[in-house]
């Protein structure tokens, strides 16, 4: 198989020839056969066959036709034959058989010029034909092999880039394989502060995380804290993150009530087409956020998120809910007995208040379009992860869903988009900090969202992965290049958006393989995801290539298998198909 | 030899496998709908359907065996700026049909008459209905596609959530005369599904010899 990268095809039929002239081919008792890879019919072969025939078989190939089609050219001698068969028209005749691929185009040129070459020469001698022959295969393939170098020097620049320069093993400085536990993480701080993010990430990279770890380790592994941050400069770092927080819940809340208004009107107003299919707004009952999302009461109710931060923050926390609370009490001292929610319009500090702040302040088509996403995230955050247990609760599906209103405030030219939901839960589950978590989902969206439609990134992930493939594992890439709707690596498209999150078991498999594909950034690839992915296929390459899965089954068997990987036997190969890749670029 | 076979017409005759493309709003019980159909069971639970999924059943369509391959796909909006308008004002997945009538179109015109099935699912919550049946069934006929109500939820719909499906496999049987023999034929047929709550328009399915 291919061991670092380099497919020794060409280099194996230059030898060959050499090898066939050391052996004096115009004795006239050789032929030469190169046999073409008939990947199209031998689906199980991996490789290219090479074969060399000492004896005149001229009888055995004119009668098996199967064989026929596979060869690229061969040489017959005819000195032992009864019926001679001058050499180039053999080659014309096989020459319309080739069947293989763009890598051996060069392979047909080098053939057309011994065609030419051979019938221009029609009345010569057979030996000097040969020689001649000899030496433009030699040359030929010479040339292709060069080419074929070339091709891989760019395929490995183009690998370099996948992966990071210095390779990381886990037996130094330190065992790091038993990963992150409260006396490893005791010893990587000096000072109260984290001595070596690198160090951290090794330990993750390569054994994981303590659960109860988990998530101070992830707002390291995130950037949420930097790493050379002290204990004051991480509680002010999490303050500014709530502050940051409740202010776009504030400014949001509050438009989202005028769209609730501003509906409940147009639905009094408007008469609908059709009158059976009225009722557009039963999604969105007022009711509903009045309880739950009056900024003033959401600053002040327990079920607030600042509540439910960690003991570590409480303090601080409450401490800040307290100042805000009362700066903006008397903010707002003047203003007599208007409502709360005026109170706390982000608009009012701006603008005067006369009377409909906001509508003056955002255009309809914004309003709409902010509306046109609520709706969208109430209809995905009502059925995200509702067998786990934390969703189970009603206010941790809130507190998922202010946490993408957030984001998507924050950014409404992308909007919500399908996946974002699965992205978020996972943090949830771990941080339950809505503003740590909303910091996080931000820092994550940094990476993840460019794969959503619209950016692009997917395109490029599938070119990677088809790259990668194609060198780490020949026979599979050989496998899916017989159809060309496999090589566009669509059954991959969930994996990507959602960093695995549905086809790994929510529990530890999916943080576990998050953490990893986190640290990995720091300690051998940015791209971890690929690795992952071609791991994860790879660990039914067996199934894949004895079935003969097309690209439909693929899809329809990843999405049965889904959740029942074996996430740590995949992180395992993952990890060493990066070291493979690293070993390959190093060479 | 290999080669040559995938061009020419098969000598025995293989089973044909009919795709079936479900589109529609999200969250109309597109997953849910195929999920009853092809495994008898309603699942409770679903997620939104991230890219496609599948689920195959075989049917016997007057006396052939055929696989039906049904696309569950992602509900999210793929042309969401030319809908957005519409979209916010209505709130509605019927009143999106004609997006995704244009949608399905877009991609399946170039083949004619497309078989089409409009469905309404979630016929279960009849007190929560927007579409009555009467303006389904004008609109469904007005695109000439049949109508079905049905509820993936209940027990009870099973035969008529496998009317829906079964009319259509032979709405592309019999459409299947219209192709050239030689090539793999393609048929198209939508199924459009209202819901007293949502609408759901189901969509293309072609089949194809190879």
């Amino acid at each position: 198989m291919v061991s670092n990268g380099l497919q020794y095809i060409f280099l194996q039929v230059a030898i060959y020839f050499l090898f066939c002239h050391a052996l004096k081919l115009d004795s006239y008792h050789m032929e030469i056969l190169i046999h073409l890879w008939g990947y199209r019919r031998a689906k199980k072969k991996n490789f290219p066959h090479l074969r060399r025939r000492c004896h005149n078989k001229m009888s055995h190939f004119l009668n098996n036709s199967e064989e026929e089609m596979e060869f690229v050219f061969r040489l017959n001698s005819s000195s032992k034959s009864g019926s001679i068969v001058h050499p180039s028209e053999r080659f014309m005749s096989h020459l319309g058989m080739y069947t293989g691929n763009e890598n051996s185009s060069h392979h047909q040129n080098a053939l057309n010029e011994i065609n030419d070459h051979s019938s221009s020469c029609h009345t010569s001698p057979l030996k000097v034909l040969c020689k001649t022959m000899q030496k433009q295969i030699i040359a030929r393939t010479f040339y292709g092999w060069l080419a074929y170098c070339r091709h891989l020097m760019n395929v490995r620049t183009h690998l370099s880039d996948l992966v990071n320069e210095t390779v990381v093993h886990d037996y130094t400085p330190f065992d790091a394989s038993y990963g992150i536990n409260r006396k490893i993480w005791e010893q990587l701080f000096v000072d109260g502060k984290l001595s070596s993010i690198e160090e951290l990430s090794r330990y993750v990279y390569f054994g994981g995380v303590e659960p109860s770890l988990r998530p101070i380790v992830w707002l390291y592994l995130l950037g949420h804290y930097s790493a050379a941050s002290s204990p004051e400069e991480q509680q002010t770092t999490d303050a500014v993150a709530l502050t940051n927080y409740q202010d776009i819940m504030m400014q949001w809340l509050e438009v989202k009530k005028i769209i609730v208004q501003r509906e409940q009107q147009t639905q009094s107003s408007v008469i609908e087409p059709s009158n059976q299919t009225s009722n557009l707004y039963c999604n969105f009952p007022a009711s509903d956020y009045s309880r739950a999302h009056h900024p003033f009461h959401s600053l002040t109710s327990p079920s607030y998120p600042s509540a439910e931060f960690s003991t570590k923050t409480m303090s601080l926390v409450k401490k800040k809910c307290e100042l805000i609370v009362a700066m903006e009490e008397h903010e707002i001292s003047d203003t007599g007995d208007v409502t709360n929610a005026e109170k706390f319009s982000f608009v009012s500090s701006k603008t005067d208040v006369s009377t409909d702040p906001v509508e003056k302040n955002f255009p309809i088509e914004f309003l709409e379009q902010f509306a046109l996403n609520l709706h969208r995230i109430e209809k995905d955050v009502h059925r995200c992860d509702r067998n786990h247990s934390y969703f189970s609760e009603s206010r941790n599906l809130d507190k998922l869903r202010n946490v993408i209103c957030s984001y998507v405030w924050c950014h409404m030219e992308v909007g919500y988009l399908q996946g974002m939901c699965d992205i978020a839960a996972p943090l949830l589950v771990v941080l339950d900090n809505e503003s740590l978590v909303y910091s996080s989902f931000v820092l994550l969206m940094k990476r993840l969202g460019d794969n959503f439609p619209n950016f692009g990134a997917m395109d490029l992930r599938f070119a990677n992965m088809r790259l990668l493939t194609q060198i780490l594992d020949e026979e599979l890439y050989e496998h899916m290049h017989k159809d060309k709707d496999y090589t566009h690596f669509y059954f991959c498209y969930r994996w990507f958006l959602l960093d695995f999150k549905r086809e790994l078991s929510y529990n530890d498999d999916v943080f576990a393989v998050w953490e990893c594909i986190w640290a990995a950034r720091y300690c051998s690839s940015k791209h971890f995801v690929l690795f992952f992915a071609l791991a994860m296929l790879q660990s039914y390459r067996e199934i894949i290539l004895e079935n003969d899965m097309d690209p439909t089954d693929i899809i329809k068997f990843f999405n049965e298998m889904a959740e029942k990987h074996n996430a740590k036997e995949i992180l395992k190969s993952a990890r060493n198909l990066v070291a493979k890749v690293q070993l390959m670029i190093l060479k | 030899m290999s080669l040559k076979s995938k061009k020419e017409p098969q000598p025995q005759p293989q089973r044909r496998v009919f795709k079936v493309i479900v589109i529609g709003d999200s969250d109309v019980g597109k997953t849910c709908l195929t999920y009853r159909f092809c495994s008898g069971q309603f699942q409770d639970k679903t997620e939104a359907t991230i890219g496609v999924d599948f689920r195959e059943r075989m049917v016997d369509v007057d006396g052939e065996l055929i696989k039906l391959q049904l696309w569950d796909t992602a509900g999210q909006e793929r042309f969401r700026k030319s809908m957005v308008p519409h979209y916010y004002r209505n709130y509605s997945s019927f009143q999106n049909l004609p997006a995704w009538i244009e949608e399905c179109n877009k991609y399946c015109s170039s083949s004619g008459g497309i078989p089409r099935i409009l469905v309404g699912n979630k016929s279960d919550l009849k007190e929560k209905s927007e579409v009555d049946t009467n303006t389904a069934q004008r609109y469904a006929d007005s695109h000439c596609m049949p109508l079905f109500e049905a509820s993936a939820k209940e027990d009870k719909d099973f035969a008529n959530i496998e009317a829906i499906f079964l009319t259509l496999a032979h709405k592309l049987k019999c459409h299947k005369p219209m192709m050239s023999g030689d090539y793999p034929s393609m048929k198209r047929a939508t199924v459009l599904s209202i819901d007293k709550e949502l609408v759901r328009k189901n969509s293309d399915s072609y089949c194809a010899n190879c």
